[in-house]
């Protein structure tokens, strides 16, 4: 609020710094790109090289886009719930909405061979998908929340989110038993975190859902910042606590879940990323923390994809492999940096 | 004619299924320092966070301004009455001028942006409180009667004709306890604002309050002080044996 100026010099670095990931993102793979030609093909459009226009059209752009929405919506849903449980370890993971996604896919990949004659093959398509994972993280979030009621201490709910991840995992593990092998198969890929699966219909459809997410959120900045008193104090000064405690959470809802369906449940970025924003724009003001949050997430998940399709070989990692990788160490880094965890 | 600010009737508190004080009756005059004192448990919170809505009345009527609390919509009411609580700000990470700023909610709007009018009113409570050298300071730094103070001037910013605060100097010495009181004190002359608190400070309160409310389970009594204490309330507050109360000097003394 004091400084605006520093602000927008560190918004335009940071959109700078993303800019540039992304034309690295597609320029470096199996196949180097150069820059120069990317340029070309998306202003001019000239078709001189199909080999390079099919990858660029088909397959890295679309990944390269999928990987900003997944690192921004992710890092903004992480935001949202840490504020919500004023909680600095909540996360889409951690109180289990990731896992309630996980569910709803395993039961819409593998529950046919349970449920035969309720499931039917050939409903799973990137809607359906998506749809069960909205859903089966909008169950357990409301689930959480109920008991979130009923109890105020914030670790014991961080448990309970925990103990239902537990359920959740047990419940996938039973339906894991009873199916068939090409279709555990399609759930554990699932389970890997993909962004390169992800068609220009599919990323439509994603870019939708995750939009709309988007404006609820915005829409919530206002009692988010409330919320940063506490509830109590909020409710005092006019927030309307349950109706924008549900809009916070079907946001979340809506943007992890969307994300979790057709990317995979990918670790760590809506953890880590609200803090390391935290630190770099040193301020608790959504206002600020909402768009620096997204671009810095997507600026990280296009970097750790940079590295999963390792540059000049055929193999791509998982990126959950190197979300975890990055994202874990700078979550311990911060915790031994600030021995008492302030934000 | 005008209405008190607060007009409290034959109100009942409590939790649950639990009412802990009933007959609950007074009226606060504009501009009035009022504390609202009691032993422990007695549900001086409780009060505090049903006069706020935190919590809903058991039984009877608050009135605002002579209409009924259950009438305002929620940002009417956040306009008419701010409150201190114990609990302290979940993020302590925000700065003394953010926090004063999120006072001004009830009044900014959808995204809530602050104009020059707020801008200016926050400017003006900074002053008011002399809060200028700590107001970029992040409330982790702040030591207890400073993030005391900073929370006063939030609750300010909000500008309403009632104040509540639940316990604003417990956690203070006998210096900072005085300087809080003191300054809630001079808030109520310079702004002639309603200010209610809570407080196990009953000699300091004798001394400061323009009325006090000594709160009881039943047949609460309510009063300017040297009225309650001619009354002889405060004779019987602790048993005898441990402490007696003075009315001549307006004390508690320890009996030997």
């Amino acid at each position: 609020m004091k400084a605006k100026i520093p602000y927008k010099f560190l918004f335009t670095i940071l959109l700078l710094v993303l800019v540039t990931a992304l034309l690295l993102n597609i320029s470096f793979g199996s196949v180097n790109i150069p820059i120069q030609y990317i340029f070309e093909s998306i202003f001019y459009s000239t078709v001189e090289n199909d080999s390079w226009h099919y990858i660029l059209w088909n397959y890295r752009l679309p990944k390269a886009l999928t990987a900003i929405v997944a690192g921004g919506g992710l890092a903004l849903s992480g935001l949202l719930m840490q504020t919500l449980f004023r909680n600095p370890l909540a996360g889409p993971f951690v109180l289990g909405i990731s896992s309630g996604a996980s569910l709803g896919v395993a039961i819409l990949i593998m529950g046919s061979s349970l449920f035969s004659g309720f499931f039917t093959y050939g409903i799973v398509n990137s809607f359906s998908l998506a749809l069960a994972a909205s859903f089966g993280s909008f169950l357990v979030l409301l689930v959480v929340l109920s008991v979130a009621f009923k109890i105020k201490d914030t670790m014991a709910l961080l448990i309970i989110g925990l103990m239902f991840g537990s359920i959740t995992a047990a419940f996938v593990s039973v339906l894991s038993y009873f199916t068939s092998s090409e279709e555990l198969q399609r759930y554990i890929f699932w389970t890997f975190g993909s962004l390169g699966d992800v068609s220009w219909s599919q990323l439509s459809v994603l870019v939708v859902i995750v939009f709309i997410g988007i404006i609820l959120c915005i829409a919530s900045i206002k009692s988010l910042n409330a919320f940063l008193l506490g509830e109590n104090y909020a409710q005092s000064m006019g927030v309307h606590i349950k109706k924008s405690r549900y809009l916070i959470i079907i946001a979340t809802a809506l943007i992890a879940g969307s994300i979790t369906a057709f990317a995979g449940p990918i670790a760590f970025v809506g953890l880590a990323i609200p803090h390391i924003t935290r630190q770099f724009f040193n301020t608790t003001n959504h206002y600020v923390l909402v768009p620096a949050v997204f671009l810095c997430g997507a600026l990280l998940m296009l970097i750790c994809d940079l590295i999963a399709q390792l540059p000049n070989s055929a193999n791509v990692l998982p990126i959950n492999v190197i979300t975890s990788f990055i994202g874990a160490p700078i979550v311990i880094w911060l915790l031994i940096r600030k021995q008492k965890m302030i934000f | 004619m005008s209405y008190a600010p607060l007009d409290i009737q034959n109100l009942a508190i409590g939790y649950g299924n639990k009412i802990v004080a009933k007959n609950i009756n007074f009226k606060t005059n504009c501009g009035a320092l009022v504390g609202i004192v009691g032993t422990n448990g007695i549900g001086k919170s409780t009060l505090l966070k049903t006069l706020a809505n935190l919590q809903e009345a058991k039984e009877g009527n608050i009135l605002v301004n002579g209409i009924s609390i259950k009438k305002y919509n929620p940002i009417k009411l956040a306009q008419k009455i701010s409150i201190v609580l114990t609990e302290s700000v979940a993020f302590k990470n925000l700065t003394v001028y953010e926090l004063i700023g999120l006072g001004r909610q009830p009044y900014t709007n959808w995204i809530g942006t602050l104009t020059e009018v707020d801008k200016a009113k926050v400017s003006e409570i900074i002053q008011l409180l002399q809060l200028e050298e700590l107001k970029d300071k992040n409330c982790y730094m702040l030591s207890d009667g400073q993030l005391q103070r900073a929370m006063i001037a939030r609750a300010l910013a909000q500008d309403t004709t009632i104040i509540l605060l639940d316990e604003p100097t417990t956690h203070l010495d006998l210096h900072h306890k005085v300087q809080i009181l003191k300054l809630l004190k001079r808030i109520t002359e310079e702004t002639n604002k309603t200010i209610l608190y809570t407080s196990h400070e009953i000699e300091m309160s004798l001394q400061l309050c323009n009325q006090l409310l000594l709160l009881k389970e039943t047949n609460s009594s309510f009063g300017k002080p040297q009225e309650l204490i001619n009354q002889g309330v405060f004779n019987t507050l602790f048993p005898n044996d441990m402490v007696t109360f003075n009315p001549d000097s307006k004390t508690f003394k320890i009996t030997k």
